[in-house]
Order: C-alpha cells, then structure tokens, then sequence
C-alpha cells in the first residue's frame, strides 16, 4: 500500500460483502494482503499483521486504481485513517439481513467522516435481496441534510453490474 | 414560410464563407434557415466544427431533436440522426445537408427561438408540448391534497389524485407519452367534487399509477428547455439528499446523479447548474422539472443567484473519465 496511490476504499461490518465487491471489479483474484502495522492500541513496538482485501482495476493507460477493503476486526481500525490517505473516495457497504444497518451506517460515517468531507460516499445495502424488507428509508434518514451527497443503493454485492453502480454513483459525487 | 433556426459552433472563417453561400442556395420550397446569433446553441439544427474541442465535446450532447452536421477533418461514427462532412467541405454537400434537415423540419410545428438582447445560453423556445405543465397540475394536486381530472381527447382521462398520490387512467404509459410530447393541444383540467367521484372513475379496471411513476414518464418526455410555471431558469432549489433514482435511468442519465450531488451541497439555479456543469440546459431543465416535482427539492429564497459558477475541471476528472470507460468496456 504506497500512499498517493489512486485508490478505492472499501469498507462496512464483516459480512457485508466487501470481498465479494472488491471481487467483481478487481482485474486479478483477490488476494487478503498481509500489512506489517504498529497496532497503536497495543504496543507502539509490537509488529502485527492485518489481512486486508486487495484488488485492482488496470486502466488503458497501465495506471491502476487500487481497491482496498478494511479489515473487519475492530482492533484494527487504527489502519483506517493511513489506509485512507490519498485515496479517491469510501464505498461503505451495510447488510441489508443484520439487525440495523442504520446503525452500521452511522458508525462507519462518523469514522470516516473526515475522509468523506474530503472526497465522497456512496453507501450500498447489500442482501437486499434475501432482506424481507427495504432498508433504503433508514439508511436515507442517517444522510439526510447532512448537507453533502451520499448515494445509497440497494445491490447485490456478488452482480458486477450492482457493483459497477456503486462506483458510477460514487463518481458523480467526487 | 417555416423558419429553421440554425446555431453554429466554432466555425473557422472558410466555413462561414461556405455557409453563406450554401444558406442561398437551399431548395425547399416554403422553408428558409435562420442563423441564431453566437452562443446560442439551441437551433433546430446545428453546424459543427468538430475539430475544436467544444465541437468535439458537442459529439457527446444528447438532444435527440436537434439534427447536428458535422465538419470534420477525419471521418468519424456521429450518433444517429447526425450528418458528417468531411474537410474540404463543398458547398453542394452542405446544401444537401441543409435539404435534408429543411424536409424533415418544413412539416414539424415552428418552435419560437426568443432570443434575448444579452444572447446565451439559457435562452429558451416560448412553444413547448404539454410536459411542463402535466407536471405542474401533478404539483398542484400533490401540494393542495386535491383531486383533478384531465382531458386531452383522444386519450382517457387522467384522474389525479393528490392525497393518495396516485393517477388513475386507462391511458397506457406510452399514450401519456403522447399526451406529454402533445404541443398543439392544450389539456383541459378540471378538479373533481369529491373522492366519490374520483373513486367511480377509477374503478371498472383502469390502471392506478403510483403518482411519482406518472411523473417520471412526462419528465424524461422532455420540456425542451421550458421550465415549470411559476419556475425560472434563475429560481435557486436545494435537494435534502441524493434523489433515489431508478437503476436504468441511473445508467441511461448519469449527468442527473452529478447534478444531483452538486444540488445537494448547494443551491442552484438551472443557470448555475448550466454554468458548473457545461451540459445543455435542456438537459438541466428536464432535471430540474422532474425532482422538483417528485418533491426532492425546495426553492431556496436566501441562495445567491448572481454566483458564477466556473466549469472547474479537477485533476482527477481525467482519471474519472478513463475509469467510467473501462467500467462500460469490461464484462
Ligand atoms: N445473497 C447475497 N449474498 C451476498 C451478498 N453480498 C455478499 N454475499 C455473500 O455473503 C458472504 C460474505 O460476503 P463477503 O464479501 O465475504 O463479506 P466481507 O466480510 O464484507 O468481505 C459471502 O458468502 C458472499 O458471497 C448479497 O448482496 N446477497
Ligand atoms: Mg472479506
């Protein structure tokens, strides 16, 4: 991971279906990439390794837009911040099953918020299609007013063309 | 005599010379090409000079109304319903190009080109088809809780329905198209005493359109640039969040998810929009009409109308574009 790099952050609960994103648009198998981190929360000296999700879109002009998905352990989110630097914008994924996305999205929108003021958002409600209910509203009432935009969609994290909306809706907020 | 109106676009002094020529030598009886003055881009049709980079840009423009003729230097695919003639241009080929579009205009209504004493853009045609004004009786009914009912023989009457935000019809989607796309005959609106009445028209089977779906319908019709009653090309709207756009119109409109975004994070006129993003302003009235009439944005009375809004290209919208290219070619 080279700060300054062009990059897509990928991030959401366990289980929300960032592998299964990162998968559909990466040009080559995703590989869970093992980073040297200084885990701050433990020991400044203790080198530990975080598993994160890393794939890459090749452009015509060999340059590549790199993919990162944030490892789902909550011990790790220290990384968040340096995983951010430079990079393009967050697709923040929720499951639609868990009990309350709205929740996850509220979470994860205030820890990236910075990031977010800086670029942009798009939030994708994954399993929507085996939730017995919409959750658009609820995730619609966390962004309201928030007075920067903030695309939801409901998507199957697993389609390529779900995904590839996620990131055509993520352009448009840049 | 049926007027055409005719913009032009980056035109190189050779070409306004073959112009003047060949605007002489049109062969249709009862028409004649008029020339708009520059700037204005909204001529029925429009002559092109695709080798700068407006003209290029131009390429892109979807106004499915307009015939465009290109010059150009190479031989190039032009979208449907576009001419290309290639450098050296002859005089006789453009009055060919001319004919064509002078046939196909000369049975068309004439659309009254206003143009104003500070030439621009936003100038926009006085004669219009009915959408900007199906959509604003689908306001009315909305914000007044009401009920009406609208007639535009031959097809079935439209029963609105404000407070369940609902139509009722036994008119298909594609003969609201019509009635939509319609300029000659203006719908007759009348509002209905009661529910009971509006309860007996929508029975016997009619089919009962979510009201947001009907509007959906008449707005991608398209007002050709007209905006709603009581709406300016200056009035400043805000949206509280991204819109909820159906998937296909996503794809088929992403220009609608950018002005969404910048609207979003600030009040805007059609104007302003029109400056920030360099898109037709057809295109950004057609927007404009449809969110505020599914009721996404708001008139906003404190915004400053007089900002001027560059077309501030980032850095990064080159990566964007090559992006949004790879995405449309794989898979
Ligand atoms: N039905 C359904 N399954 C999904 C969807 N998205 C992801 N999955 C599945 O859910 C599981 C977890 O997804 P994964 O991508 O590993 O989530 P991650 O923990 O965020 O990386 C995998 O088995 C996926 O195939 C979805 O939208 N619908
Ligand atoms: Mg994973």
């Amino acid at each position: 991971m080279h700060i300054g790099e062009h990059k897509i952050v990928f991030t959401g609960p366990v289980g929300a279906g960032k592998t299964a994103a990162i998968t559909c648009l990466s040009d080559a198998p995703v590989i869970g990439t093992d980073v040297a981190a200084t885990d701050e929360t433990l020991n400044k000296k203790d080198l530990t390794t975080v598993a994160m999700d890393y794939g890459y879109i090749e452009l015509e002009d060999g340059e590549f837009i790199h993919l990162y998905g944030t490892p789902g352990q909550d011990r790790f989110n220290f990384m968040w911040d340096i995983l951010c630097q430079g990079g393009m914008g967050l697709i923040l994924l929720v499951d639609a099953t868990s009990p309350d996305p709205a929740a996850d999205c509220e979470f994860y929108l205030g820890a990236f918020d910075s990031f977010i003021q800086e670029t942009g958002a798009v939030i994708g409600i994954t399993r929507a299609d085996i939730s017995d209910n919409t959750r658009y509203e609820e995730v619609q009432d966390v962004i309201i007013e928030k007075g920067y935009p903030i695309p939801v969609l409901e998507i199957d994290a697993r389609n390529e063309d779900d995904v590839k909306d996620l990131v055509y809706a993520l352009m448009a907020v840049l | 005599m049926r007027s055409i109106s005719l913009s032009l676009l980056g035109l190189t002094k050779q070409d306004h010379a073959i112009l003047a020529v060949a605007i002489k030598l049109i062969d249709v009886p009862g028409t004649s090409l008029t020339i708009l003055p520059e700037g204005v881009l909204s001529g029925e049709v429009i002559l092109i000079n695709n080798d700068t980079d407006a003209g290029a840009d131009y390429l892109k423009k979807k106004n499915p109304d307009q015939t465009k003729i290109f010059l150009s230097e190479k031989f190039m695919p032009t979208p449907q319903g576009s001419r290309l003639l290639e450098r050296p241009v002859r005089i006789h080929d453009l009055v060919n190009a001319f004919n064509i579009s002078c046939e196909q205009f000369k049975s068309s209504t004439k659309k009254n080109i206003k143009v104003g004493s500070h030439a621009n853009i936003s100038t926009s045609p006085v004669n219009t088809n009915n959408t900007p004004l199906l959509l604003h009786e689908f306001i009315t009914a909305c914000q007044k809780n009401g009920l009406i009912k609208l007639e535009c023989p031959p097809y079935s009457p439209l029963y609105i329905n404000g407070i369940s935000r609902s139509v009722a019809t036994r008119a298909s989607l594609p003969e609201i198209h019509i009635i939509a796309r319609e300029k000659d005959t203006l719908p007759q609106i009348s509002p209905l005493s009661a529910v009971e009445e509006y309860e007996q028209a929508s029975s016997n089977g009619v089919n009962i359109y979510p009201i947001n779906t009907i509007i959906w319908h008449t707005a991608m019709v398209g007002a050709n640039g007209k905006i709603l009653p009581e709406h300016s090309h200056d009035t400043p709207v805000k949206l509280k969040s991204m819109p909820r756009f159906p998937r296909e119109y996503m794809r088929k409109h992403p220009e609608y998810l950018k002005m969404s975004a910048l609207l979003t994070r600030k009040s805007m006129t059609v104007n302003q929009l029109q400056q920030a993003t360099q898109l037709d302003i057809k295109i950004i009235t057609d927007f404009y009409n449809l969110v505020y009439a599914l009721g996404l944005s708001a008139i906003d009375e404190k915004a400053n109308t007089a900002e001027i809004y560059g077309n501030n290209k980032s850095k990064k919208s080159g990566l964007l574009s090559r992006l949004a290219k790879k995405l449309s070619t794989t898979g």
